[in-house]
């Protein structure tokens, strides 16, 4: 009777001996290698590719066979993780997408989920918890972190801004004018300004410079990405 | 009755000043009306009483002197001298009352009224400076404002309009005048620190042509200007302290996380110093059966990460990125020229590189890229064409090629996509980045 399995019991021995191959898209050489050493060290994973730059995950997903893809969202060549994780799960919704990233950006979240990304990490260097994650992802699960770390910017927690505000944040660590700002944004420049006095309230800064060096040095805001 | 006849002589020189007084009074104010009114007021009335005034005196006079005269004169002189003296005094009275209040009818008249002088007037009273001139440039109007205002450009008052335009226009400016081009039209920054804007129209006045010239006070304006101008300049150099920060940013998260893999590192190899004297000791006491394995594992993991670590980088440039990903895929890539070594333009022709494969290999199905990149001295051209199937459609710019084209335009470039006789991708970077600063 052991030499006649059934072909449902063929196909679970398949996939539990079958790795799971891993695409990762990180620029940092040092996460990287993190991430790669993890996977060498895991037995159900293999390291399918390991590329810099976003904007060349979809060629891979096109040309290889990837199952998950570890995406970091600021990548090389200023190409964006999140772009590409909405290009490749429209294209290949089979695959798993896990966001990973250092940067505490409150937009990235949101951003991750309207893709239909799988789950977001942030980055830590423990192994477990990564190897856990990739673990749950594949079984169908989605994970996501409760909120985006609590960040402190003068006088204010991350948390006390509005969404327009943060919007208005965003642009304002471009070092651009509030009319260009109120241009991008299409709202009106007394707006921004109105926005802009709201934070400085808030924060207890005074000057657009602070406010923009503290949001972009906090990491609460990233533009362009 | 008492008649000027029978007064004394003293009386009637008396009346005689009187009525000499009244008729000077009289012609001033004659003058005064005929200068700065129409014909509104009677003035025939004015002569009329005038002269009634010089026959009384004449009378007088004659009555004193006693000379021989024209018989009609005389008839008349004797009919003045036969008024009673009283009547003559109230006549006299009468006429200096008309004579007063006409007077004050035409004072009344020349306040309200708009006459030459009263234009001036309200002319000088404006913030602006205005001068008239016929088209030979002789003035016919200046205000106070804008005879100041030459006074201090060439101290001397405005003669010539013509002249005045021209020294103002293109001239040279003396007594400490700049001109200022802070402002869009051409404005002069006075030494008081005030700023005017000059202008010049010709109008059409009952067929004469009139040179109208104006100053207006910019100096509010000017002072907004230059605030804004400082301001923007100001944001300029925020904007590119902020970009290098940024970068720096990028490099310091990246420092940081590197520090955090090195502890990392250190901790787990003290773990498995920890494990394998645990090990080694168990052994020793001849504790057999203890799994070596995980032990192991440990130490396997921890040296790949050393060996990691000393790995020197690869620094190829991005174009690995490319070379790396086409390699992966069996496809060629052929680079014809060589690309920026550095920085934005070489950034931006790599993506264009991927996006262009990625649609190589998607639409057409290539086996071979190519992609020459020519040197101008002011950017570089990219060109990448493939040796796919030709697309049988006109291409449509999707997601990726339209935010290929974005970025790229927001990097002041350009970029074309033609199907004939290939499909072809073109970028032009220019060298200098972005051109599109405020």
């Amino acid at each position: 009777m052991t030499e006649k399995k059934t072909a449902a019991d063929r196909d679970i021995m398949k996939q539990q001996k079958q790795h799971v191959s891993v695409m990762i898209v990180e620029d940092d050489p040092m996460a990287r290698k993190l991430f790669e050493i993890i996977l060498e060290g895991s037995d159900r994973y293999q390291l399918e590719s390991s590329i810099e730059s976003a904007s060349l995950a979809e060629f891979y997903c096109m040309t290889g066979h990837v199952d998950l893809i570890l995406m970091d969202v600021c990548t090389a060549l200023h190409a964006s993780g999140l772009d590409a994780a909405a290009k490749i799960k429209e294209k290949f919704p089979q695959i798993k997408i896990i966001i990973v990233t250092s940067q505490p950006e409150c937009d990235f979240i949101g951003r991750a989920r309207a893709a239909c990304v799988d789950s977001f990490w942030y980055k830590d260097p423990s192994e477990d918890i990564l190897l856990e994650i990739m673990d749950r992802t594949m079984a169908g699960e989605s994970i996501y972190p409760d909120t985006t770390p609590m960040l402190r910017l003068g006088m204010a927690d991350s948390a006390d801004f509005t969404a327009r505000e943060l919007e208005v944040l965003r642009e304002l660590t471009s070092g651009d004018t509030d009319d260009i700002i109120a241009e991008r944004l299409h709202i009106s420049v007394h707006t921004v300004k109105k926005h802009i006095k709201s934070m400085f309230q808030k924060t207890g800064f005074t000057s657009r410079t602070q406010l923009a060096v503290m949001a972009r040095e906090s990491g609460l805001v990233i533009r362009g990405f | 009755m008492k008649t000027m006849i029978m007064m004394t002589e003293a009386g009637r020189s008396a009346v005689l000043v009187m009525i000499f007084l009244v008729l000077l009074f009289q012609i001033s104010v004659l003058c005064n009306g005929s200068l700065s009114r129409g014909v509104r007021r009677k003035t025939w009335i004015d002569v009329l009483l005038v002269f009634i005034s010089m026959m009384m005196m004449a009378a007088l006079a004659e009555g004193s002197a006693r000379c021989s005269l024209h018989e009609l004169v005389q008839g008349v002189e004797r009919a003045v001298l036969d008024i009673p003296a009283a009547a003559a005094v109230i006549c006299i009275v009468a006429i200096f009352c008309y004579a007063a209040w006409s007077l004050r009818a035409d004072l009344k008249y020349q306040k309200h009224a708009i006459t030459r002088s009263s234009i001036k007037e309200s002319a000088d009273t404006l913030p602006m400076g205005l001068c008239f001139a016929r088209s030979s440039g002789q003035t016919f109007l200046v205000n106070r404002r804008m005879e100041e205002l030459c006074h201090v450009m060439c101290g001397e008052s405005l003669q010539n309009a013509e002249k005045f335009w021209q020294m103002v226009s293109e001239g040279r400016l003396a007594n400490g005048v700049q001109r200022s081009r802070v402002l869009e039209a051409p404005a002069l920054l006075f030494p008081d620190g005030s700023s005017w804007v000059f202008d010049r129209q010709s109008l059409m006045m009952d067929g004469t042509e009139v040179v109208q010239l104006t100053a207006s006070d910019t100096t509010e304006l000017h002072r907004l200007a230059s605030r804004l101008r400082q301001e923007n300049a100001m944001l300029c150099g925020m904007n590119d302290r902020l970009e290098e920060y940024g970068k720096n940013v990028e490099e310091l998260t990246r420092i940081r996380e590197r520090l955090t893999m090195k502890v990392r590192i250190h901790d787990s190899i003290g773990q498995n110093l920890l494990a394998t004297r645990h090990l080694l000791t168990r052994e020793a006491q001849g504790g057999y059966g203890i799994p070596v394995e995980p032990v192991l594992k440990k130490w396997h993991m921890t040296i790949a990460m050393l060996r990691r670590e000393t790995e020197p980088e690869k620094s190829e440039g991005a174009l690995r990125y490319l070379t790396d990903a086409a390699e992966s895929a069996g496809v060629r890539l052929v680079v014809n020229g060589s690309l920026p070594e550095h920085g934005a333009a070489e950034e931006l022709a790599v993506t264009a590189g991927a996006e262009a494969l990625t649609n190589a290999v998607r639409h057409a199905g290539a086996g071979e890229i190519h992609m020459k990149v020519i040197e101008t001295p002011t950017a570089y051209i990219v060109t990448f064409t493939n040796d796919g199937r030709k697309p049988d459609k006109p291409v449509k710019e999707g997601g990726g090629l339209s935010g290929l084209r974005r970025q790229i335009e927001d990097a002041g470039g350009t970029m074309d996509i033609s199907a004939e006789p290939e499909f072809e991708l073109k970028i032009t970077i220019p060298k200098e980045g972005k051109t599109g600063a405020i």
